[in-house]
């Protein structure tokens, strides 16, 4: 198929150069010849010669191919660029004269150039390359004119595809073309191209060498171009040659190059000029200069050419600029901006790089002027339009490099037979080399042992060890306190319990007072007698209630509620842990997640939330529904538990919201529904105890809302707390790095909007130095332009150029096109032929290479590889050791056990052992960190459930000894009444409801109280006796050890000893006798004697002693908890003082 | 009556005159020969005569449970002796059985209804296990409950039509047989296949419709407990 399209191409050629020959063409050809050679000295003149050849050449299709070509180029240099694709198209349309074709499609390059249409450039320029390959093949063939086309397309294609390069910014790919052309050009043969030639040389970016050479080889070109030009009236490049000109010799330092080195040119040219030179305030050079740019635009201007006039106009304005004439730079500027908006408006083809420069040009001169908004408003069109223009250029320069590419890939097939020479040579003398290589590298293995990585990873073995002994200390003294406040607690619930002994020992006095009461009768002879005898139990009821009030008294302050601050969030999580329980019911529970933080008891808030979601659960029918709400203020934070249940009736609801005590009973809706109130009544005492502890609770509230059988809401309110502003902050530093560049644009950014340009110059400077870490790159783009604007608006050109070249680099950085990739699969399709071969080559000396492998490197190789592998993982895991500090023990075994020496061999599993023992060390301090850590969990839950359960108990006595300590003193009054006004029915009935509600109310506290001691069991173990006494033991007690071991609870005993010290405050001495099955112990306190009453009633609650109230206790505790009742708690009288003796339980030696 | 001899152990002295004017008004055969507040006290008063009953508190002072121990004394002495123990611990109900196994003839409640003429003249009748009203309610509330639990076992059976082989099946589950080692057991002639049958059917017949999705032996056995159909202090694997 290919071949066909070849064959044909080659017919239609020969047909078409055989035509071209024949003689009555030839009126036309003078015409298009007229044509060419006008269209750089008189374009209209150019125009009308082609349009005559057009008319005349209608059986001539060649002709009216060159003709349509002629009109095309003119319609080209006069922007008309439709137009002259449209030309061009028609071309297309019907010729078949492949130089025709070639030199439409160099134009089409250069029309595509100019208005930037990078994919319709690598087009056309593909379908020329093509085009070229034929008609050089026959390239013998051509006549003269043909001959001449010929070398004119390909210095066009040459030149454009340079002027191509060049803007794209790729210089050396431009220098290579501009060579190329170079081929193609003789002065004689086409005087056009060549100026074109030299001009291209001459304006810049394509000379190589220092500055000063390169200033002088282009102004040699440049001047060459003038005086040929000018000679000769090619208008258009005289102008080009003059507007380049001016540019250099604006730059005073080429200037006075120039002026030295090339002196009789630079006269000539200024003297030539001398009539130009209208503005005197400027300097001479600079005069000069915009000399040569006037000179350039009127013969622009006279050309016609609107783009070129537009560009000298630039120029001019530029030297205004420079000399700090901004008004007359404006009025340039502004003109050229006039001559290209009024193309655009009549143009669908823009020229944007063009646009874009002027608009820059305006921006700064504006920014001169120190008019700001319009500054901005043409400095965004300049980026604007770079943006445009962007895509379309990257995308044609990276096809020329894939271009580039398939030009060496036979330079590389070349290369790949080389190779397959120098790869079987290589490969005879890289077995040889393998094996001693392989000796030596395993030398190089075993040094690892010795190798620094080795030592740091061993240090850090070292330091790691080190640290997890340090944790362990700091786990164990964290468990260790943790351990002593659980014990005060213990401690504590040990004297809550017998606080409510006390409490109970009013009850049998109460059913005696009833007893009597109920006895009493106006017939009773012994009337006087019981009415003594209930003041008398009245006396007692109330010096057990003294002891009580004294006690609760004293201990007031000595403990307080634990408030700190601390998420909701961690009790709500505890709470939604009950899902499964209340799943189990079909219930649901709904806790939400949040952010919120409250000031109070943490244990005790959990208490209350689980209470009342236990109390939702125990009274919601199965399919309902239980939530947990909060409702933040911003004071408190309101938290509440709703229910789908059963609800309370109003009466319940006034209960509990009103009244101090009441029956919680009697509180519900059905039998089993009864017992609601407990809970709610403690959660009521808890928030009493906020109130009453400082004016910061006093937003603490608790509230019921309920009806019956559709459900209810309890809540309480807790002071909330605004989030720790160091987390804030924390938050912020985690994400400073990028976010303080953002910051710093920000400022910068505002800085600029508010007027502030130094301070913004700054800003972007600093945000720019802290840019080290890859920041992306929209914001350095817009940290560069920021940078511009300031120094614009600062008058600074110099910053302004640099900052400018960075903003539009990066600009032209960002983003890639999406259309790229199809592209090059298309380029890659066209050399895949080659490929082919070049692949056939490759898996030759790839089959080859495999054979010898397989045969004879591979398993050298393997074990060289795989040690390899070995070693770079072992070096990899000492360097990074702790964080795979599972790994190196598995690399040192596979190194050790790889090695094939065995002197290397062992230096390798020395080390092996250091890690392994090390480890091995670490993972058992891990183990006894993490049991540290689950035994201190326990304990500190221990500690949360009893301190829990003492705060409430602290409630409950409270409640207890207010409500009903003026019992006692009134029963006692009435019976004082009765027996001074004698016996009466009514106020026997009376003292009768009294003492009888009394003790109704009185059996409801103590139940409510009794609820809250802990029933789980004492730990019984066996203990030396001697060191229970010597942890407590102080200077005032004598003592000698025993060795005689006991059975008890070491945190009871320990209590029970501490409170025997404390009542022996001038000293105690104690013995122990081991007896049958006891262990008696007898404490002597000396210098104190009690009478025989104060010694009976030492432990009974009417003695009021605390201290020998808790030692009874504790001894009837123990007594349950070891199942062997009898255990003794005994006072008696000695010669220097008094004796407590008790007896406990004895035990052998424990085993362990 | 004849008139007897009564010694009283009582360390709360308010209570201990209390105790005295019952016996003095409503029990006028007592004749108090002594009182005691402590344990030595009463060992010294006892050298000067044995009476025929003694009111003896549980607790002494600071020994609130030497009661049982001097109790246990004096049975060992003097066998006839009658003994009747007060005591305020209302909760602790292993005490009461440490008392009586002591060899008191009757507990005495301190609270609710105290000390009355009858079990004073009950325990000078010769009558063991003498209580007062409160105690009773007491040991009725235990006894009833027991009763109870095992009607509803008999009813169970009846509602949940149990047959011998389900209350076998089920029990040797519970004890942790697998249905294989049930199926080999002499008693029950079942194939493995057919007791995984029987399990679903006691599943539908022991579950409501909603909770059967997802019923194990497990939850079966246990749900057999609460039902009161598998006695969990009963349960002994058949030979």
């Amino acid at each position: 198929m290919r071949a066909q399209v070849i064959l044909l191409g080659i017919i239609a050629l020969f047909i078409a150069c055989s035509s071209a020959d024949v003689d009555k063409a030839q009126p036309e050809l003078d015409n298009n010849d007229l044509a060419y050679r006008l269209r750089y000295s008189d374009i209209s003149a150019s125009l009308q010669a082609a349009k005559n050849a057009y008319s005349s050449s209608e059986k001539n299709p060649d002709g009216r191919a060159e003709a349509l070509n002629n009109m095309a180029y003119v319609a080209y240099q006069q922007m008309r660029y439709d137009q002259s694709l449209h030309l061009l198209q028609k071309i297309y349309g019907f010729s078949r004269n492949q130089l025709e074709l070639l030199c439409a499609d160099v134009l089409t390059m250069k029309v595509m150039q100019r208005i930037g249409h990078g994919k319709s450039f690598f087009d056309a320029r593909l379908r020329a390359e093509k085009r070229l390959s034929r008609l050089l093949s026959e390239e013998n063939n051509l006549t003269a004119r043909q001959r001449h086309r010929l070398d004119y397309a390909l210095t066009e294609y040459h030149i454009v595809a340079s002027t191509y390069y060049y803007y794209l910014g790729q210089d050396s790919a431009a220098r290579r073309e501009i060579a190329d052309a170079s081929r193609y050009i003789s002065l004689n043969a086409d005087t056009t191209q060549w100026l074109y030639y030299q001009y291209m040389l001459g304006s810049g970016g394509l000379v190589e060498g220092t500055p000063e050479e390169v200033t002088l080889t282009e102004f040699n070109h440049l001047f060459r171009v003038y005086t040929m030009a000018k000679a000769n009236g090619f208008t258009y490049f005289e102008a080009n040659a003059l507007q380049s000109l001016s540019a250099m010799i604006a730059d005073s330092l080429r200037a006075e190059q120039l002026k030295q080195q090339r002196t009789e040119a630079y006269i000539y040219l200024y003297s030539e000029h001398l009539r130009w030179q209208k503005d005197s305030t400027l300097s001479p050079r600079l005069q000069f200069a915009a000399a040569l740019s006037h000179h350039s635009v009127s013969l622009f201007q006279q050309y016609c050419d609107l783009f070129q006039t537009a560009c000298a106009l630039r120029t001019l304005g530029e030297v205004y600029f420079s000399s700090g004439h901004y008004d007359e730079a404006l009025r340039c500027f502004n003109k050229a901006l006039h001559l290209a908006s009024g193309h655009n408006r009549r143009s669908p083809y823009s020229v944007k790089p063009w646009l874009a420069g002027i608009h820059e040009n305006l921006s700064l001169t504006y920014s001169a002027l120190g008019n700001k908004p319009l500054a901005d408003n043409h400095r965004n069109t300049y980026l604007d339009l770079l943006d445009d223009s962007r895509q379309n250029l990257e995308l044609g320069g990276r096809k020329a490099l894939l271009k580039q590419e398939a030009h060496s890939e036979h330079i590389r097939f070349v290369l790949l037979l080389v190779l397959v020479v120098i790869v079987a040579i290589l490969a005879y003398f890289y077995y040889r080399q393998l094996t001693t290589r392989s000796r030596s590298f395993e030398k190089q293995v075993c040094e690892i042992a010795s190798s620094e990585a080795s030592k740091t990873a061993q240090q850090r073995l070292g330091n790691l060890l080190e640290k997890i002994v340090e944790q362990m200390e700091t786990g164990n003294e964290e468990c260790e306190v943790t351990l002593q406040n659980l014990q005060r607690q213990q401690e504590y619930h040990v004297l809550q319990r017998t606080k409510l002994s006390v409490v109970y020992a009013i009850i049998p006095y109460l059913d005696r007072v009833i007893a009597e009461v109920k006895r009493l009768d106006n017939t009773d002879e012994n009337l006087v007698g019981r009415l003594l005898y209930i003041q008398e139990l009245c006396l007692g009821m109330m010096n057990v209630n003294d002891c009580l009030t004294s006690w609760i008294q004293m201990q007031q302050g000595s403990l307080s509620l634990h408030v700190k601050r601390f998420p909701l969030n961690d009790v709500l999580r505890v709470i939604s842990m009950q899902q499964y329980a209340f799943s189990q019911q079909k219930l649901t529970l709904e806790v939400p997640e949040t952010e919120l933080t409250v000031r109070a008891d943490k244990a005790l808030t959990l208490f209350m939330v689980n209470t009342l979601v236990d109390n939702a659960r125990k009274f919601t029918p199965s399919g309902g529904q239980v939530s947990v709400q909060l409702d933040p203020t911003d004071d408190y934070v309101e938290i509440s538990v709703c229910d789908t249940g059963i609800g309370l009736s109003s009466k319940d609801v006034q209960a509990l919201c009103d009244s101090k005590v009441y029956d919680p009973n009697s509180i519900g809706v059905t039998d089993v529904g009864k017992g609601f109130g407990f809970g709610i009544m403690n959660c009521k005492g808890i928030i009493g105890s906020y109130r009453k502890l400082s004016s910061l609770f006093s937003v603490c509230d608790f509230g019921v809302e309920s009806e019956q059988g559709r459900g209810s809401r309890f809540w309480f309110r807790l002071p909330r707390v605004l989030p720790l502003l160091f987390l804030l902050l924390s938050h912020l530093a985690s994400q400073a790095m990028p976010q303080r560049c953002y910051e710093l644009y920000d400022s910068a950014f505002a800085a600029n909007v508010e007027g502030r340009y130094a301070d913004a110059y700054l800003l972007c400077e600093k945000a720019l130095q802290q840019t080290e870490a890859p920041v992306d790159t929209p914001l350095l783009v817009s940290l560069y332009n920021e940078q511009a604007i300031a120094a614009q608006t600062l008058g600074d050109w110099e910053a302004y150029r640099w900052s400018n070249a960075e903003c539009v680099r990066l600009h032209r950085l960002y983003s890639t096109d999406g259309t790229l990739a199809s592209d090059c699969e298309r380029l890659e399709k066209m050399n895949s032929n080659s490929q082919v071969l070049y692949v056939l080559m490759v898996l030759l000396l790839i089959t080859s290479l495999a054979l010898f492998y397989r045969v004879v490197l591979r398993h050298r190789l393997r074990h060289h590889a795989s040690l390899d592998v070995l070693y770079q993982k072992l070096v990899s895991a000492l360097q990074t050791f702790p964080e795979n500090a599972n790994l190196i023990e598995d690399e040192l075994r596979e190194v050790a056990h790889s090695l094939e020496q065995p002197q290397q061999k062992k230096s390798v599993q020395e080390l092996l052992q250091i890690f392994t023992e090390g480890l091995e060390r670490f993972k058992e301090a891990e183990t006894v960190i993490r049991e540290t850590e689950e035994k201190e969990q326990r304990w500190r839950f221990e500690h949360d459930r009893l301190y829990v359960m003492n705060q409430i108990l602290d409630n409950s006595l409270s409640t207890i000894k207010h409500e009903t300590m003026y019992f006692p003193s009134r029963i006692k009054q009435m019976a004082d009444d009765m027996q001074q006004k004698g016996f009466d029915v009514d106020t026997q009935r009376n003292l009768l409801d009294l003492v009888t509600y009394y003790r109704h109310i009185y059996m409801l506290l103590y139940e409510q109280a009794q609820r809250q001691t802990d029933q789980s069991p004492l730990r019984i173990q066996d203990i030396a006796l001697d060191d229970v006494i010597t942890e407590v033991r102080k200077n005032s007690v004598a003592y000698n050890d025993t060795g005689l071991y006991i059975k008890g609870d070491k945190t009871l005993l320990r209590f029970f000893f501490e409170q025997l010290m404390s009542i022996a405050p001038s000293g105690v001495s104690i013995e122990a006798e081991h007896r049958a099955e006891m262990v008696y112990v007898i404490c002597n306190i000396e210098g104190e004697h009690l009478s025989s009453e104060q010694l009976s009633g030492l432990f009974s609650p009417q003695m009021g002693k605390i201290e020998c109230l808790v030692m009874r206790q504790i001894v009837h505790e123990l007594d349950a908890a070891c199942s062997h009742p009898g255990l003794r708690l005994v006072a008696e009288d000695t010669e220097k003082g008094y004796s407590i003796s008790f007896s406990l339980l004895a035990s052998g030696e424990p085993k362990h | 009556m004849d008139k007897f001899k009564v010694i009283i152990v009582e360390d709360d002295k308010l209570e201990l005159k209390g105790t005295e004017q019952i016996l003095q008004t409503e029990v006028p055969e007592a004749e108090i020969i002594g009182t005691a507040s402590g344990e030595n006290e009463f060992w010294r008063l006892l050298r000067d005569g044995v009476p025929d009953l003694i009111l003896l508190d549980l607790g002494l002072g600071g020994s609130t449970t030497v009661g049982v121990d001097i109790c246990r004394q004096l049975r060992s002495r003097y066998a006839d002796l009658k003994i009747l123990v007060f005591t305020g611990e209302i909760l602790n109900e292993r005490l009461w059985i440490d008392v009586l196994g002591a060899g008191a003839d009757g507990i005495i409640l301190k609270t609710g209804n105290l000390l009355q003429r009858d079990d004073v003249m009950q325990v000078m009748h010769g009558r063991h296990l003498v209580f007062n009203e409160p105690f009773l309610e007491k040991v009725m509330a235990r006894f009833r409950k027991v009763v109870c639990r095992e009607q509803a076992s008999v009813d169970a059976f009846v509602e949940y039509e149990i047959d011998e082989y389900d209350e076998r099946f089920l029990r040797h589950l519970a004890l942790g047989y697998t249905k294989d080692m049930i199926a080999g057991l002499r008693q029950m002639p079942f194939s493995t296949k057919s007791l995984e049958k029987r399990q679903a059917d006691l599943v539908n017949r022991l579950f409501p419709e909603r909770e059967r999705s997802g019923v194990n032996a497990v939850r079966l056995v246990v749900r057999a407990i609460q039902l009161h159909i598998l006695d969990p202090e009963n349960l002994v694997a058949d030979e």
